[in-house]
């Protein structure tokens, strides 16, 4: 979106339901599809995504532009909720939020057809091979790298997007990817030499080779 | 395997298109229902706060208690507890923060000028919270013990169960990042390594975002304990805990930074009193 009319939209949207309407769906599918990458569980994903949006919309009017686009803003939001979901101990969803009053906020119109819609999109993930060998890779890595690897290779995200997002400059976000990079092509290569035991375990051909030798 | 074949891997881990259409209306329609019913901030902040400080005018006339009036310019208050500042660095950040955060040398916090009204002094503390450690992980803050008592190697927590919240002024300037108040819940126990009694709750302490009250121009923060307090969301069930138990064990308050993106935060804070 252009950033002169999202900045527009975004001054609506603090007095209007209906322009922070129109942002919801400019953002909500990459919202989406971010959290998924990130969290790989389909009712996660939505959960993160709901929680992004009632924060975005709490927190609009303080909104202040300095230079970062609002989309940046609901990403930085996003990476907090997943930082959350892994700290509950990746749970299930944490469900709906309640307002004040303790009344759920979402009310599912049928809540066996979101459960069915829930499901086929968890399948789908757990259908992507390459994806679930990249998510158990990416699960070694420490945030910051799971994070900015993220944006970049499974978001797409150009570098200054990056730091749009994350608040750090150019030099760290690519030494972050190149050290994120690296780290992973360890646990690639590890992966490679490592053969599955009848027992379950696993042996690694490099160091089976030093011991034999 | 090179450098090339990683990227070539996480890029072919892109998800297919996933949608969720009945997700996506089922939230769009709570979020415009809430949009709908939001009132405008100042309404908001009218309506939670005035009301609260009318009865805390009232209440003030039977009891008050001054915590620190930064009469003295001492970095001590009147029942000895210190003043201090703290930030990531001290687990290996780079967040900065002044007045310095105490080392083994000594404590280097210093009140500054002008005060609050015909007051001297005031806290003031700059500082910006650094990236090393990402988001949510980075921080810089300051706070005051209540008394001497109440700090290691004692570390006898005080009850305030009577009061109904605490009040000070503020201003400052916060570019970006969020100033929260904290009241940790701390136990009797002395941690000889940090020089600081151990927390509770794991640092899930209650907690008030006070971010869109500091502003250029002093302004009076007055926050009940018992109902504008919460936990963060994050709190592992383990560590939830009654605000009454922590009421009747405090320790210090702290006013914590965290998310500043690099930019600086300028803080002044005065007249610090529970009401």
């Amino acid at each position: 979106m252009d950033r002169e009319i999202e900045r527009r939209l975004v001054e609506d949207a603090k007095r209007s339901p209906a322009a922070f309407g129109k942002l919801f769906e400019e953002y909500y599918k990459p919202i989406h599809r971010y959290a998924l990458h990130r969290t790989g569980n389909a009712a996660a994903a939505d959960d993160v995504t709901a929680e992004t949006f009632f924060k975005a919309l709490n927190k609009i009017s303080g909104f202040k532009w300095a230079g970062v686009p609002f989309s940046a803003w609901l990403y930085r939001i996003a990476g907090n909720e997943v930082i959350n979901y892994f700290r509950r101990g990746a749970r299930e969803p944490s469900g709906f939020e309640l307002n004040p009053d303790g009344v759920t906020q979402r009310e599912p119109a049928s809540t066996q057809d979101m459960e069915k819609e829930l499901l086929e999109a968890q399948e789908k993930i757990d259908n992507s091979a390459a994806y679930i060998r990249a998510k158990e890779a990416l699960k070694t890595l420490p945030e910051k790298y799971r994070e900015v690897l993220t944006l970049r290779f499974l978001e797409d995200k150009k570098i200054m997007e990056i730091c749009e997002i994350l608040g750090k400059n150019e030099g760290t976000v690519k030494s972050l990817i190149s050290r994120g990079t690296a780290r992973l092509k360890v646990y690639f290569e590890k992966d490679a030499g490592a053969q599955p035991l009848p027992g379950g375990g696993v042996i690694n051909n490099e160091s089976n080779r030093k011991g034999g030798s | 395997m090179e450098e090339k074949d990683v990227i070539k891997k996480l890029e072919e881990a892109c998800l297919p298109e996933i949608d969720t259409p009945k997700g996506k209306l089922s939230l769009k329609m709570a979020l415009l229902e809430k949009a709908a019913r939001k009132k405008p901030f100042w309404d908001v902040f009218i309506k939670r706060y005035v009301p609260s400080a009318v009865l805390a005018f009232a209440v003030a006339v039977m009891t008050v208690y001054v915590v620190d009036n930064m009469d003295s310019g001492s970095k001590f208050n009147r029942q000895g507890g210190m003043w201090s500042t703290y930030s990531d660095a001290q687990e290996g950040g780079d967040s900065t923060v002044w007045p310095p955060a105490p080392t083994k040398s000594g404590n280097g916090f210093i009140m500054s000028s002008p005060g609050f009204g015909y007051a001297k002094y005031a806290v003031h503390v700059t500082g910006r919270t650094g990236s090393k450690f990402g988001l949510n992980y980075n921080y810089l803050g300051f706070l005051v013990r209540f008394s001497a008592e109440t700090e290691c190697p004692v570390c006898k927590g005080v009850d305030i169960s009577k009061y109904t919240g605490i009040r000070f002024k503020i201003k400052g300037s916060l570019p970006s990042g969020k100033l929260s108040f904290i009241l940790p819940y701390e136990s009797g126990e002395c941690d000889r390594v940090n020089v600081t009694c151990k927390s509770l709750t794991e640092y899930a302490d209650y907690e008030k975002d006070i971010t869109p009250l500091v502003t250029g121009n002093w302004a009076t923060v007055t926050i009940d304990f018992r109902n504008a307090l919460k936990q963060p969301s994050w709190t592992p069930a383990k560590n939830l805990v009654n605000i009454e138990k922590v009421l009747q064990n405090v320790h210090l308050f702290k006013w914590q930074y965290e998310n500043g993106n690099g930019s600086l935060a300028d803080i002044w804070l005065a007249q610090v009193e529970l009401y």
